[in-house]
């Protein structure tokens, strides 16, 4: 499913380049629930923003069943981020001026489905996350626990083949973050595959596998049920 | 997405911000009110020069020469008939008619009346297109010297009213004498050509009024060109042929707009109505060229504000623009979307101007005193600008936009 090969990360830094990833090898098969976490600064979101088709690595190879990212044109990027990848993100993320309906429907319209198609879709997304009475609530009339459930159905609704998601529980009370854990294992259970940047061990103890990063470097791979 | 979708997005976008929309569509408004105003003013303008020219018959030339201007005696031998002949004979001259003018006038009921009285010759109805004896017939070849008078349709109602006059008396006072003429025909109305009201006089054969008056001179000629385009060789060829005939003469050429009395001074003036629809056209398009410096700067500054809050909006929705792009818009999509919202406000503007153009014609008419032409190709050409405008100011915006590093815009604060 994903494949990394040597990849190593730069960002340019006050005049100098940091190194963010410093030859990763890390392959992920479908189905798998991976939790990737270290400490701030490892480079765990570089990781997964690689995955997520949103940067082109330095050097090295990133593929997507089998699409070598670093070939690809932004246009193509975008196309490929629309059609496999759902994100879910620390802050939501989501549209303010949307309802919740609207907010999952958006990567349809982006994918180019007819509009009633999007909307049976999104309901269909909603009521997965336990939400459809709330579609047409906007972001600022739900909870912080709601407003992700959104996003995670935003993120389902193109049936992507890889699910990502950075600190999803970063912003929630204990309590929701383990509602958003336990549904990432359903997920997980369905047959998606899951890749969930964390910092926190207690939620990436919820993943058969898990990916320690320190400066730049897999430390730790746990092949959970391998 | 699609483009009712991307028109959707852009509605909701400037919906929250409507007083800075409204405000950031001024110079669009003022712009575009410009450029309808100018075609308005153009195309009324255009339709009363258009008219003026219909009216004027512009291959007419009028020709009149001052006697008391004249330096030698011998000058003044030489206004004859054979003058007018010698003027006909220019190649690109049809037709050369000689006019004689007196003021006459008669007594209605105990009131007196003013009548001008134009003496012609039969051919003088050949100059005027729809310019014929509405009853009776018009002078003669054989009226030559004979006491009769065609009159002009004004006049044939001042006098007669609804009576036909063809075969009545008709007594006026010309220099000093009382005549009687018999009425032999009333022209159609024709309205003012040039300077002279043609329904406002009483005509008679030249012969008769040269006797009346005294005076053999022949001073006044109308001329009249072959062609629409020989108007201004026909003219040159007629001051060349009165500065052979008039040696001794300086010619001076006259603009019929400012009188020929202003040019008593020199001895003859050979005036084109050309001269006066061009100092007419000129007025309109030095007005043209302001109101477009007008537009043109408006329509510049309106879209230099457009481009500032669009580019005051892209940081603003720097991370809206991330979200999107990581769920799938690709930067067309985002480019689209901003350049739609850039067109879309300045439609708006259009849309206003176009109403503010309306109204500024409408109150130029009023006291331009030209004529309101309303046509649909105003509309097309204000939006047209509006969109040229939209697209022009609102590509850079929408580029930078769609050249935003998804990674960044999504941690944008």
């Amino acid at each position: 499913m994903v494949e990394l090969r040597k990849v190593t990360k730069d960002y340019p830094m006050g005049g100098g380049v940091y190194r963010a990833l410093r030859g990763v090898d890390l392959a992920i098969a479908e189905g798998e629930y991976v939790a990737i976490t270290g400490p701030s600064g490892s480079g765990k979101s570089t990781l997964l923003h690689l995955i997520g088709a949103l940067h082109k690595p330095t050097s090295g190879q990133v593929l997507l069943e089998g699409i070598d990212l670093g070939r690809l044109s932004p246009e193509e990027l975008a196309r490929l981020r629309n059609a496999k990848i759902g994100f879910v993100f620390q802050q939501f993320h989501l549209l303010p001026r949307l309802t919740a309906l609207e907010n999952v429907e958006l990567p349809m319209a982006y994918a180019g489905l007819r509009p009633k198609l999007r909307r049976e879709r999104a309901q269909a997304a909603l009521a997965r996350v336990g939400l459809l009475e709330f579609a047409h609530h906007r972001p600022n009339q739900l909870s912080g626990g709601q407003c992700q459930r959104v996003a995670i159905a935003r993120a389902l609704v193109n049936e992507p083949a890889l699910i990502l998601a950075d600190e999803p529980t970063g912003n929630l009370d204990t309590k929701t973050g383990d509602e958003i854990v336990e549904l990432f294992s359903s997920l997980h259970r369905e047959g998606r595959t899951l890749v969930v940047v964390t910092h926190e061990p207690e939620i990436a103890a919820r993943a058969p596998r898990v990916v320690k990063l320190r400066d730049g470097r897999i430390e730790e791979d746990t092949h959970g049920d391998l | 997405m699609g483009i009712f979708e991307t028109l959707r997005t852009a509605i909701l976008a400037l919906r929250t911000h409507k007083l800075r929309t409204a405000l950031s569509v001024l110079g669009i408004v003022i712009g575009v009110g410009a450029v309808v105003a100018v075609i308005s003013l153009v195309s009324g303008a255009t339709q009363e020069v258009k008219e003026q020219i219909a009216g004027l018959g512009i291959r007419t030339i009028t020709i009149n020469i001052f006697p008391g201007a004249l330096r030698s005696a011998a000058s003044a031998r030489l206004l004859t008939e054979e003058l007018s002949e010698k003027l006909s004979a220019a190649p690109s001259v049809e037709l050369v008619v000689p006019t004689a003018s007196s003021m006459g006038s008669t007594t209605i009921d105990g009131e007196s009346w003013s009548v001008s009285l134009l003496g012609v010759t039969p051919e003088y109805m050949e100059l005027f297109d729809d310019f014929y004896p509405k009853s009776g017939r018009f002078i003669h070849p054989l009226d030559e010297d004979r006491k009769v008078a065609v009159l002009g349709a004004e006049v044939a109602a001042d006098f007669f009213g609804e009576e036909d006059p063809v075969g009545q008396k008709l007594t006026l006072e010309v220099a000093g004498q009382r005549v009687a003429f018999r009425v032999i025909g009333v022209m159609s109305p024709r309205g003012t050509v040039g300077m002279q009201n043609l329904d406002d006089y009483v005509y008679v054969p030249i012969s008769t009024l040269q006797t009346l008056t005294g005076s053999r001179q022949f001073t006044s000629y109308i001329a009249q060109a072959a062609d629409e385009n020989l108007v201004e060789e026909a003219a040159g060829e007629i001051e060349a042929i009165l500065a052979a005939t008039f040696p001794e003469e300086t010619s001076q050429r006259g603009i019929v707009a400012f009188g020929g009395r202003g040019f008593r001074l020199t001895p003859y003036s050979v005036s084109i109505q050309k001269e006066m629809i061009s100092t007419y056209e000129e007025s309109v398009s030095t007005m043209t060229l302001i109101l477009s410096s007008v537009a043109a700067i408006s329509l510049l500054v309106g879209g230099i504000g457009i481009m500032n809050i669009m580019l005051v909006s892209v940081v603003e929705r720097t991370r809206e623009i991330g979200i999107r792009m990581a769920i799938g818009a690709r930067p067309r999509d985002i480019r689209t979307q901003f350049l739609a919202e850039a067109v879309l406000i300045s439609l708006f503007g259009g849309l206003l101007g176009l109403g503010l153009g309306w109204l500024a014609s409408f109150l130029g008419s009023l006291m331009g005193g030209w004529p309101l032409v309303f046509s649909g190709y105003p509309v097309l050409i204000a939006l047209g600008f509006a969109v040229l405008v939209g697209v022009t100011f609102g590509l850079y915006p929408a580029v930078r936009a769609a050249r935003l590093d998804p990674v960044e815009a999504l941690r944008y604060e």
